[in-house]
């Protein structure tokens, strides 16, 4: 297992705001890598730089062994990393299964003149991307809401929605923003068994996640920001214990459960 | 494959039907003909305009600019060039095409409403292009263009009828499959959203820029179809007033919907004829009817015909499904 994504200091700046200052970040093929860090501390803003929708001030980001600093976002899932939004992004008035199949953009072979034509080709990828897209519904547990509209769904199942349209792209690594957010226990307990199953069919996994249950409980390594700068890093257990994120989070003094 | 429900197949059947019949009969009547065929080029126009911004959430107030382009390239290579009627629609659909794909650059940088703008302007300086260019036989526009000839004989009213009549079902049919195509899926995520659009690996620009080219082309098709018929053009014809109706056109209806498109094309095409008499207002009418519409039937007036329809066959099942299946009954109706 080598590295599959790497940042080397990478900065991003909006005008005199630094949001993500000089960050080194090394993630292994195969594990669960959260992003922690109170709010304001760059976790999205970077997300967004290693996803193509920002290009870095200055650094290097790296997948693969392939620059994508300069990337757009189409080319960076090109490549191979699916993500979800904070904001949860979803297609609402398009059916549950048709969000899906739009993940599956890249994978489905329907040139537009031989769409239009209609010919066996188009017919049979058309099933295709159906069939695998109700298969990954089934994996989220999604697969009695496939007919409905992607709006009716409730919060939780929203951001299950997103991992399964960002999963349709059939990703090397996934990026998985904040995926516990607005969740239950027990629907962010089964968000966990889900993240665990896709990590055990191959996938990195870069998490950033408030909920601590979640994010202690399934990552391998834990990166934690403020202000835009890197200050701990190791497995969760390490960070628990880190003088610095505990100042980070609750000001000098406390202790992180 | 997405199945096509019993009762859009019979709708289709009874439009089609309609479409054939009620002409034959009115056939002696060259305004009911003229009437006729510009609702069937008013239905290209409207059902681009609806792929557009009703899939794509794309707006354009150029349209009638390559309407515009269409018709002269067509009518300049037949009387310049004599090249026949089909070779002349082809080139000029292909140019609409290439023209479509370059101007529909600003929507890669510009928002709903800038777009809007910018799209007007570019119609404006086709149409200015046209009315000062020799070429193009300036403002006093191209008089005495030859009628479309069927095996040496000129097409009678009824025949170019139906000839259009076959150039509306090709672009319904080309709008249908690349609507329940991947393509129609990528355009209706960057209506949804371009942002998760292009986290999927959607090329948004190229996209826009595709959609762009293929109404651009559409628009092209009935330009040639109108010049052949009334036979005469005139930059006028082109003007952003003309994009507007389009306009109008493509959002009435029921924008998302091609059978929206199609309804508002009519509704909005055969409105003026039930108000020659306020022919001066047409434009506050069309403005007039976007805000009524957007206002009391923000889904188009497709939608309430689709709730009476629900209504209707909810009737029907109730009636007949005691002895036969349900399906065939609707068929019976």
């Amino acid at each position: 297992m080598g590295t599959i994504l790497k940042t080397e200091a990478v900065t991003m700046q909006f005008g005199g705001l630094t949001a993500v200052d000089s960050v080194d970040l090394e993630i292994q093929e195969g594990e669960i890598h959260a992003l922690l860090g109170p709010n304001g501390a760059g976790k999205t803003t970077l997300f967004n730089v290693i996803s193509g929708i920002y290009i870095p001030t200055s650094g290097r980001v790296v997948f693969k062994g392939v620059e994508i600093n300069s990337k757009k976002s189409h080319e960076v899932a090109e490549l191979g990393i699916g993500r979800t939004f904070q904001n949860i992004l979803l297609f609402d008035d398009m059916t549950v299964c048709e969000n899906v199949m739009i993940g599956r953009h890249l994978k489905t072979k329907q040139p537009l003149v031989e769409s239009i034509f209609c010919t066996p080709r188009i017919r049979r990828e058309e099933k295709l991307s159906r069939s695998r897209s109700l298969e990954l519904l089934d994996f989220v547990n999604l697969a009695d809401e496939a007919e409905k509209k992607a709006g009716s769904l409730p919060y939780g199942k929203k951001r299950l929605l997103e991992i399964a349209r960002a999963l349709a792209l059939e990703p090397s690594m996934l990026l998985l923003d904040e995926p516990a957010a607005g969740m239950n226990l027990s629907e962010s307990v089964e968000l966990m068994e889900t993240i665990n199953k896709i990590k055990a069919s191959g996938v990195t996994i870069l998490i950033v996640e408030h909920n601590m249950r979640v994010a202690m409980g399934i990552s391998d390594v834990v990166t934690v920001l403020n202000h835009g700068q890197k200050i701990a890093e190791g497995v969760p257990a390490e960070i628990q214990h880190n003088q610095a994120v505990m100042e980070a989070y609750l000001g000098t003094g406390g202790t992180l459960q | 494959m997405k199945k096509v429900k019993l009762r859009t197949k019979i709708i289709i059947a009874i439009a089609l039907l309609l479409a054939i019949i009620v002409p034959l009969i009115t056939s002696k009547n060259r305004y009911y003909m003229d009437v006729f065929i510009m609702l069937g080029i008013y239905v290209i126009l409207g059902s681009a305009m609806n792929l557009l911004i009703g899939y794509t959430g794309q707006i354009s107030l150029g349209m009638a600019g390559f309407y515009g382009i269409g018709a002269y390239t067509a009518v300049l290579l037949v009387m310049k060039a004599n090249v026949p009627f089909l070779p002349a629609l082809i080139c000029a659909v292909i140019l609409c095409f290439v023209i479509g794909y370059f101007l529909g650059f600003p929507s890669t940088k510009l928002n709903f409403i800038f777009l809007g703008l910018s799209t007007a302007g570019l119609n404006t300086i086709i149409q200015l292009i046209i009315t000062n260019s020799k070429f193009t036989g300036g403002a006093s526009g191209i008089t005495g263009i030859p009628s479309v000839k069927l095996f040496g004989e000129p097409l009678t009213k009824l025949q170019y009828y139906y000839m259009v009549l076959v150039f509306v079902l090709i672009v319904l049919f080309i709008c249908y499959r690349i609507v329940n195509s991947k393509t129609g899926r990528a355009l209706m995520a960057i209506r949804g959203n371009p942002i998760a659009a292009s986290a999927v690996g959607i090329n948004v620009n190229r996209y826009k820029l595709l959609v762009f080219a293929i109404v651009s082309a559409m628009a092209g098709v009935a330009g040639v179809l109108y010049a052949f018929n009334i036979r005469y053009i005139q930059a006028e014809a082109f003007t952003t007033n003309m994009s507007f109706k389009i306009l109008t056109m493509g959002i009435i209806g029921g924008m998302g919907d091609l059978g929206g498109g199609v309804v508002g094309s009519l509704v909005a095409g055969a409105l003026p004829e039930f108000l020659r008499d306020l022919s001066k207002y047409q434009m506050t009418i069309y403005g007039l009817l976007i805000v009524l519409v957007l206002r009391f039937m923000p889904r188009g007036i497709i939608y309430p015909i689709h709730i009476g329809l629900d209504k209707l066959e909810a009737l029907f099942k109730k009636i007949f499904c005691k002895n036969k299946k349900s399906d065939n009954t609707v068929k019976e109706a």
